[in-house]
């Protein structure tokens, strides 16, 4: 895939900006507490180059990762991380929970299922409003395990929309990512969406 | 009946179908007695029946899924009881709690979603059971056994605490460390039982005693204990060391091997913050047990404050 | 006379859509000027002194909340709208109490047509 555009990465940035911001609502309510989220970055590179990225500040601490397929006129794996601590934290803060706890019991589990799930889905709708395209997705799936493992693809050189997002709940602040992995020929199809979309607006 | 729909009907679990307006395409039998009602909800426009849904959780996961295709799951740690789901008879009637998953389908060109519910009580009873009990074995590691009082690694972490916050508001800091006098010879003449209880009655008496100045007393190990005084400096950490003491005095605890008094008493070190030099918390408690060394080597049953950090390197 | 508007957002695709859609609902009316974020917004708005300021919330160096709470005392008779995806009741009350309006993002024509709407209800 060509390299995008400034224009072109600062309306993915736009349409990620407006998914976390509707996703902070959802959560908010769900929750009943402020909850605000926004995209300082979006990246588009291969999947090495996001293991390069990511692994300094991660280490060998693990990430939480909510994953879910995804079927449109761009195809792959989009998926919702954050390193184990932040993730604990999460679920400490949204469910209330008391107790310093070190591993994710099943309730925690499925919640954060859920967090990631709220936040793909509106990325999903999103784009599918803004792009003018219609996506399907699969259930969502929670893996924790290293940078290594979640991202070891078979081909390293497949492109990944890769997106820092700061969450902040009672006034604490947590970092997170969200990466789609998308599948031969879906980088062409999203550069050619976004093209469109640009043009419907210039 | 085919196999499917009799599968359908005996599982113990809930299966709903919806279609775009949201009326019950198809219900197991299940979730319908679930819903604690005679009525049969097929065909029934679900909304309309249950108005309190309206704007839900349940009812937007059901909209995306129907109008933008997307799947939703509703876990119980966020989501109680999403749907008015009962379980048991009579006055055992009651509200579970639900796992639910809502997955788009499409037939014949119509949109249609499906619910999945799950009634995770049992669970959700279960992991609550766990928080209480690693909520309690959390609490016994702050707590030293024989006295109830919080012990050494508390009165670490709360040391640690107190001394960031003095240094960041630039406020005092005092710590007072004492020890029972010939305790070890008042094991060996009375017993280690009547030991344990002297020790019970001197940190009962001074926890009520501080807990009105808001000052936590701590047990550092075998006899010696510690007072943390946020805000204040060395006169009013002696001040109360000195109080200190002499309650302990007029509790007039019999100890017939103590070289001091006829009674128990103990020995107190008062050392205060600097704030003129960085503090690290291992050099406070050291000389605050500086300071009681030299009130055992003055002849006990005495208070003694630590020199000022900068008097003491010059 | 010509009105102006002042479209405040870090994206400038935003700022384009917007434009746009402002003047696809009411083309000729209305002047449209730029700011990429708070800082820049209160100056142009001092200096320019505009009919009606549509404001992003979440930007760099300066976000729309601090930005209305400096320009809504200085310019009394600006409509102000602040845009967000981010709908949550603590934000809209935040608005209220500042006295500033409050739409959902994201933009689309039907966000013009409101914006203008409240312009013109505020300027009967």
């Amino acid at each position: 895939m060509n390299d995008l555009t400034v224009l072109e990465l600062d309306a993915l940035a736009e349409i990620f900006n407006i998914s976390v911001g509707r996703s902070a609502s959802a959560l908010s309510e769900l929750t009943q507490e402020p909850v605000t989220m926004s995209v300082p970055v979006v990246h588009v590179m291969p999947i090495h180059r996001v293991i390069e990225l990511l692994s300094p500040g991660i280490g060998a601490e693990r990430l939480t990762c909510v994953s879910q397929m995804f079927n449109g006129s761009f195809s792959g794996e989009a998926m919702l991380m954050f390193p184990e601590n932040s993730s604990l934290e999460i679920v400490r803060l949204m469910l209330g929970s008391q107790v310093p706890i070190e591993q994710l019991s099943e309730i925690e589990q499925d919640a954060l299922n859920e967090i990631g799930n709220i936040i793909l889905n509106a990325c999903f709708s999103t784009i599918a409003d803004m792009l003018q395209d219609t996506f399907s997705c699969d259930l969502p799936e929670l893996t924790v395990a290293s940078v290594d493992e979640i991202l070891q693809k078979p081909e390293s050189e497949q492109t990944v929309l890769f997106i820092q997002i700061q969450l902040a709940l009672e006034s604490q602040n947590l970092e997170g990512y969200l990466a789609f992995i998308m599948g031969s020929g879906s980088e062409a199809n999203l550069q050619q969406a976004l093209r469109g979309f640009l043009e419907g607006v210039q | 009946m085919q196999l499917f729909e009799r599968a359908l009907s005996v599982l113990q679990s809930g299966v709903m179908i919806l279609d775009e307006e949201y009326r019950v395409h198809f219900i197991n039998r299940w979730l319908n007695k679930a819903f604690d009602t005679s009525e049969d909800l097929q065909d029934k426009a679900l909304f309309d029946h249950y108005p309190e849904l309206v704007g839900s959780r349940i009812h937007q996961a059901a909209m995306q899924a129907l109008t933008s295709g997307l799947p939703s799951l509703l876990s119980p740690g966020l989501n109680r009881s999403p749907l008015p789901l009962f379980r048991g008879q009579g006055a055992r009637r009651e509200r579970f709690s639900q796992s639910i998953r809502v997955q788009p389908m499409m037939s014949d060109d119509k949109c249609f979603c499906l619910i999945e519910v799950q009634d995770v009580s049992s669970m959700v009873r279960r992991e609550a059971l766990l928080n209480k009990q690693a909520e309690k074995l959390n609490q016994m590691a702050l707590t030293d056994e024989l006295t109830g009082i919080a012990n050494r690694r508390h009165f670490n972490m709360m040391l640690e605490r107190e001394l960031r916050r003095s240094e960041l508001q630039g406020t005092p800091l005092s710590l007072v460390f004492f020890d029972i006098d010939f305790f070890k010879q008042y094991n060996d003449h009375l017993g280690h039982q009547a030991g344990d209880k002297c020790l019970v009655a001197v940190s009962d008496y001074l926890r009520t005693q501080l807990q009105s100045y808001g000052y936590q007393v701590a047990r550092y190990g075998g006899e010696e204990f510690c007072i943390i005084l946020p805000g204040q400096a060395a006169d009013v950490a002696e001040h109360l060391a000195e109080r200190c003491r002499n309650e302990i005095e007029s509790l007039k605890l019999k100890h017939p091997s103590s070289s001091v008094a006829p009674v128990v008493t103990a020995s107190f070190g008062v050392a205060t913050r600097s704030d003129t030099q960085p503090e690290t918390q291992t050099g406070l408690i050291l000389r605050a047990d500086n300071a009681l060394y030299r009130a055992k080597l003055a002849g006990r049953n005495r208070v003694v404050v630590a020199e000022r950090q900068d008097k003491e390197l010059s | 006379m010509s009105k102006t508007v002042l479209v405040v957002d870090d994206s400038r695709v935003s700022r384009m859509m917007l434009s746009k859609m402002i003047n696809m609902v009411a083309s000729g009316d209305w002047q449209i000027t730029e700011a990429e974020d708070g800082q820049q917004a209160v100056e142009k708005a001092t200096a320019e002194t505009p009919d009606l300021i549509v404001m992003d919330i979440n930007m760099p160096v300066m976000d729309g909340f601090e930005a209305v709470e400096i320009l809504r005392p200085q310019l009394p008779d600006t409509t102000m709208i602040l845009l967000s995806a981010n709908i949550q009741s603590s934000s809209q009350a935040r608005a209220e109490e500042l006295g500033v309006h409050f739409i959902a993002k994201p933009i689309t024509p039907a966000v013009a047509e409101k914006a203008l709407a409240i312009w013109s209800r505020e300027n009967e």
